[in-house]
């Protein structure tokens, strides 16, 4: 029951975020439940998963993944995903706890920079043969773009699924940005082909930890239901509540349980000693 | 357009109807956790060191991005856009080994 409630919660933050589950998950795992991060990561890979799955459903039904880049970026996703979720199984549980607590200080560092200046690349400039479109419900409008350098957003699409096998998160934070800035993608599209890669990612992490018994199989209904009814909840909140406001409190929230990782990483390591 | 549009409504359809599957399952699961019922049938079939139905929700939820990868390989085969194709191949082959080394 407090599983269920706990990934809940962390289906709503990171639907309002727009983060996915994992994020909030692995933390709460650990700190208030003291699982072993690295039993708390594979159960993440099963909440991101049904995040993932959730939130295609109605990006695809607007039209606004791109299923075709997806398939090229999924490539070195994957590949990424296996070397992370491997060197993960390596890793002692204190270092991978203070890698976790600094990828989420840069996320939310990142996301409150973000916000203050809302600086994403929006100007897409479509030169190419192979346009491609998408209806932008917000301005009503047909927007036109064409996929740049997609050789490069392959390969360095490698270390988002990197960051997604390593830490159980689905690596949006890594994948949004190559796609955005490096390839031209608007970021409606960015987000929601992201979110629908990340399923394959989380698979791919999922299946290594299994295979490593390092999935809790008795948390995984628990955590299904929490993260995709606390999402449902989460995307209904996101329509009515003021963002900025809302960015600023979890960005707080996210340095916290940082410091709070890298913390007890550190603290483990020194009892060590 | 219209390759696209199939393509997406069968990806959706596909990911839809497994989800609210698992979806079922999972509030099943939890209901016969809850009462004493599990213990007399379902924990007496174990695959993998589960009970019958977490079997069948994990397989189920992992079935979400093999099936749309399958989807995937099929209609860009079709549309002749052999690049997607064989990068999807790629992923589906690296996800059967993983699975194989379970097996």
């Amino acid at each position: 029951m407090y599983i269920l409630s706990t990934s809940f919660i962390a289906g709503i933050i990171g639907s309002l975020l727009g983060l996915g589950g994992g994020i909030i998950l692995v933390p709460a795992l650990t700190i208030l439940f003291d699982l072993p991060i690295h039993q708390a990561i594979g159960v993440s890979f099963i909440g991101v998963l049904v995040n993932s799955s959730s939130s295609s459903i109605v990006y695809i039904k607007n039209r606004i993944t791109d299923l075709r880049l997806s398939s090229i970026l999924e490539l070195g996703a994957v590949t990424g995903s296996i070397i992370g979720a491997y060197t993960a199984l390596q890793i002692d549980s204190s270092i991978l706890s203070v890698i976790f607590g600094i990828v989420l200080g840069y996320i939310a560092i990142n996301m409150y920079v973000k916000s203050r200046k809302n600086s994403e690349n929006n100007n897409i400039e479509s030169k190419s043969n192979d346009e491609r479109k998408y209806f932008d419900e917000s301005t009503n409008e047909i927007i036109t773009y064409s996929v740049k350098r997609e050789k490069e957003g392959t390969i360095i699409s490698v270390i988002g699924g990197i960051f997604s096998g390593l830490l159980g998160l689905g690596g949006g934070a890594i994948f949004v940005p190559i796609m955005n800035r490096i390839m031209n993608i608007p970021i409606k599209v960015a987000i929601a082909t992201s979110s629908f890669m990340i399923g394959v990612t989380s698979l791919v992490g999922a299946l290594i930890f299994f295979n490593n018994g390092l999935i809790d199989v008795t948390l995984v209904s628990p955590i299904i239901l929490g993260i995709f009814f606390g999402a449902q909840i989460g995307s209904r909140i996101n329509k009515v509540i003021d963002k900025q406001i809302l960015t600023n409190i979890f960005c707080i929230v996210l340095i916290y349980i940082a410091l709070r990782m890298i913390i007890n990483g550190l603290e483990i390591e020194v009892l060590n000693l | 357009m219209n390759k696209n549009n199939k393509l997406e409504n069968l990806t959706l359809t596909v990911i839809k109807t497994i989800l609210i599957l698992v979806i079922a399952l999972t509030i099943i699961s939890v209901i016969l956790e809850i009462s004493f019922s599990q213990d007399i049938w379902l924990d007496s079939l174990r695959i993998a060191g589960m009970n019958l139905l977490d079997f069948v929700i994990i397989f189920l939820l992992f079935m979400i991005p093999v099936s749309r990868l399958s989807i995937m390989i099929r209609e860009f085969s079709k549309s002749k856009n052999h690049i997607n194709a064989v990068s999807e191949v790629v992923v589906l082959g690296i996800i059967l080994v993983l699975v194989a080394r379970i097996i």
